[in-house]
């Protein structure tokens, strides 16, 4: 860059340098009027100091205040706090006649910031703002006015003293041009005239003393009429501020599970409700859990039960298995035993269902000779074959063929051994060749 | 080499007091501002935003001030400190911000300085917030007072904004933009010699510097419809949204001068004319645009005569 432009900067920094000194300077002088408030450099309102009273702002962010900027409309900063990350800081800043306080409190979840304006204006000054207030709503004509009773009372009391200051004023005015036109006319009016206007003189004089005295009277007795009613205020907000002091205290207390002092009755009596109450959650408790140990036993009884069932059942299986095997081997030493004798078969016993024989079923045809006692009728045999589901051949050498399905859990043998101990039965035999002797 | 220890125990001099904070700090402006400075150059160097030119070292300044300013406010409050390192404390957390400045190669010409100056100073100046209505669009305060809708009492508020700007908040702000004079005439030149090119250039900048500066507006201000700044204007609540919103948006404060043209048909349908100085006291552009004619164009001529 070249020596000009060093020297457009060199001014540049000396007009920044003078500006920033110059604010320190204007920094003393008295302002008034709207400062708008900045949070994070965003705007969050304007507060108005030309009103002469407190005016107050209070904002939350969810993320942490950083900076918080009070600026005059014409930009200046006034009064400004830079905040750490969970910091806390309660400021106070003077701008002329005017007081902010601000304060700011940065949590883990969030910011908060209250600024408040307090505009130390007098009376005075307050009244032309609020004449100039009043006009321009009765000029706007948009709502009808509300002239605070403050103002107008101070309004009327100030322009009742100019009244009574100008009346004075003009009275000495008269009373010097009269003495200078009494001292004027004293060579050519007589003394009775003379008397005569001192006298109206003082009687004016008087009268005006005494207009004076009743406005005087007037006002000390507004001013102790305002006096009483700010008495008035001031008890009402006493007793506020001790209603919320007591509400605070109340609320504290119902807080913590207490009732206030002074109850003790009331107090036992929950402490007794809250003694049983207590009990009884105990024991609902209990009960709780032993509903809960129940129903965990009666899962698991079921689950053993679940389980027996399915033991008894492979064991029937196991059992009903031993026994076919033995009914296969028992049938196997009759068969090979028939096939040494070379004789007529006459048990046979099938480990496969026969045709006629239902899978489902499991029986066994069984056939053997049966011998019956002498004189034992038809009858007789027949309802003993229908006893035992069996069918009759035709009978040999007193031998009858007997046909029996047999069912699998009963043997053969102990099919013929309850057959034998039938009165009618004389001998049973599995194979005519092997012939008993009939009893 | 003598020089230098001494240079650095006076940075890292400790104040104990909001006293010793201001004399330190009035005895050192100029190597606070330099500091300030030094620290913007950096960011604008690390982001590859840094040029050797005036404009780069002004910005520089600018922004160092700025920073300056904040810090010579609240440093009063951080007593017992070192003065020099917290003002590299606050540069520090000022430009860890995710967009801490506007930078953009249009806004380094004066054209651009003029427009992201004002536009940044209207967003903590009510003054300078009022002005752009003039500047940027030629509008006068009975103007403005209609376009925004406000009763007796505000509007001595906008005649009072627009009296501050005129005798000293107009050439602070240009001081601060650093603006010279020979730069302000130039702009005034290319305005009479062009004046819709300028009022081009002028608006495309313009969209780039309200985007960015609208967001130091309140968080709940959004464009809104056309219905509803129709219920706005004719209810007159939302008085901060009015005066907040449409001194930085040009299109809504289009929507509004289109619905106010019912009740007012002298304000016209706002088109960037720029206006580098200060609306004079007697007003009687304004009046003229306002009473009577197109209210733009005849506003422009009376505006250069008067202004030349």
């Amino acid at each position: 860059m070249d020596w000009q432009h060093d020297e457009q900067i060199r001014a540049y920094r000396d007009t920044l340098l003078a500006a920033l000194r110059a604010r320190s300077v204007r920094q003393d002088g008295g302002r008034s009027g709207a400062f708008q408030v900045f949070v994070n450099q965003e705007s969050i309102g304007v507060l108005d100091g030309s009103r002469g009273d407190t005016s107050r702002i209070s904002v939350s962010r969810t993320r942490a205040i950083h900076t918080v900027e009070i600026r005059s409309e014409s930009g200046e900063l006034v009064a400004g706090v830079c905040m750490q990350d969970f910091d806390r800081k309660t400021v106070q800043f003077r701008a002329g006649r005017s007081t902010f306080d601000i304060s700011v409190h940065n949590r883990p979840d969030a910011g908060t910031v209250r600024v408040t304006l307090q505009a130390a204006s007098s009376a005075w000054a307050r009244i032309p703002n609020q004449l100039a207030a009043a006009m321009a709503r009765l000029s706007s004509s948009v709502a009808p006015v509300r002239v605070p009773f403050w103002a107008t009372v101070q309004a009327g009391l100030v322009l009742a003293v100019l009244f009574l200051v100008a009346d004075r004023f003009t009275d000495r005015l008269e009373l010097h041009d009269m003495t200078r036109r009494q001292a004027l006319s004293s060579a050519t009016q007589p003394l009775e005239a003379k008397l005569q206007d001192t006298r109206l003189a003082l009687a004016r004089q008087e009268q005006l003393l005494h207009q004076l005295a009743q406005t005087q009277e007037e006002t000390v007795r507004t001013i102790k009429t305002q006096q009483q009613t700010f008495e008035g205020l001031h008890r009402t907000v006493e007793t506020v501020v001790q209603n919320q002091k007591q509400l605070g205290v109340n609320v504290k207390a119902v807080r913590r599970g207490e009732k206030p002092a002074g109850d003790r009755t009331a107090q036992a009596v929950e402490a007794q409700v809250n003694k049983v109450l207590r009990s009884m959650e105990s024991d609902r408790e209990r009960v709780f859990n032993h509903i809960f140990h129940l129903a965990d036993s009666q899962e698991r009884i079921a689950r053993q039960q679940q389980k027996l069932e399915r033991d008894m059942v492979s064991l029937q299986n196991r059992e009903l298995r031993m026994s076919f095997e033995q009914q296969a081997v028992a049938v196997a030493k009759m068969m090979s035993a028939q096939e040494a004798s070379k004789d007529v078969a006459s048990v046979e016993v099938s480990s496969e269902p026969t045709v006629e024989q239902k899978p489902e079923s499991k029986v066994y045809l069984v056939t053997f000779w049966v011998s019956f006692q002498d004189g034992t009728s038809e009858e007789s045999i027949e309802q003993l074959i229908h006893e035992i589901k069996g069918r009759k051949g035709p009978s040999n050498a007193g031998w009858y063929p007997i046909e029996v399905n047999l069912p699998k859990p009963q043997t053969p043998d102990e099919m013929i051994e309850s057959l034998k101990k039938t009165k009618i039965v004389k001998a049973i035999t599995t194979s005519l060749n092997t012939t008993p002797a009939p009893k | 080499m003598q020089d230098q220890p001494h240079a650095l125990s006076r940075f890292s001099v400790v104040v104990a007091t909001a006293e010793e904070f201001e004399r330190l700090t009035n005895d050192t402006l100029p190597e606070l501002l330099d500091r300030a400075a030094a620290h913007t150059r950096k960011f604008l160097k690390e982001t590859g935003q840094w040029a050797d030119d005036v404009a780069h070292e002004k910005l520089a300044l600018r922004w160092g001030y700025e920073l300056l300013e904040r810090f010579l406010v609240c440093g009063r409050l951080e007593v017992p400190c070192r003065p020099f390192f917290l003002l590299d404390s606050l540069a520090a957390k000022f430009f860890s911000q995710p967009d801490p400045m506007r930078y953009h190669r249009g806004l380094l010409t004066p054209l651009g300085r003029f427009l992201d100056g004002l536009a940044s100073k209207a967003v903590i100046s009510r003054d300078a917030l009022m002005a752009l209505f003039y500047h940027l669009y030629g509008f006068g305060q009975s103007q403005v007072v209609k376009v925004l809708g406000l009763d007796a009492m505000d509007s001595q508020r906008i005649y009072k904004n627009f009296g501050r700007w005129r005798r000293d908040g107009w050439q602070r702000t240009v001081e601060e933009i650093g603006l010279t004079e020979p730069e302000l005439s130039s702009l005034e030149d290319q305005k009479s010699q062009d004046a819709k090119r300028v009022s081009t250039d002028a608006g495309r900048l313009l969209g780039e510097v309200q985007t960015h500066y609208r967001k130091s507006e309140p968080e709940h201000f959004p464009c809104l419809s056309g219905e509803q700044w129709a219920d706005i204007c004719r209810d007159g609540h939302s008085y901060d949204y009015r005066v907040w919103h449409l001194a930085m948006c040009r299109e809504c404060l289009e929507i509004v001068c289109r619905f106010r043209q019912g009740e007012f048909p002298d304000i016209p349908v706002p088109a960037v004319d720029l206006y580098v100085r200060p609306l004079q006291k007697n007003g009687l552009m304004v009046e003229a645009g306002v009473n009577g004619g197109n209210g733009h164009g005849l506003a422009t001529r009376r505006a250069n005569s008067r202004l030349s």
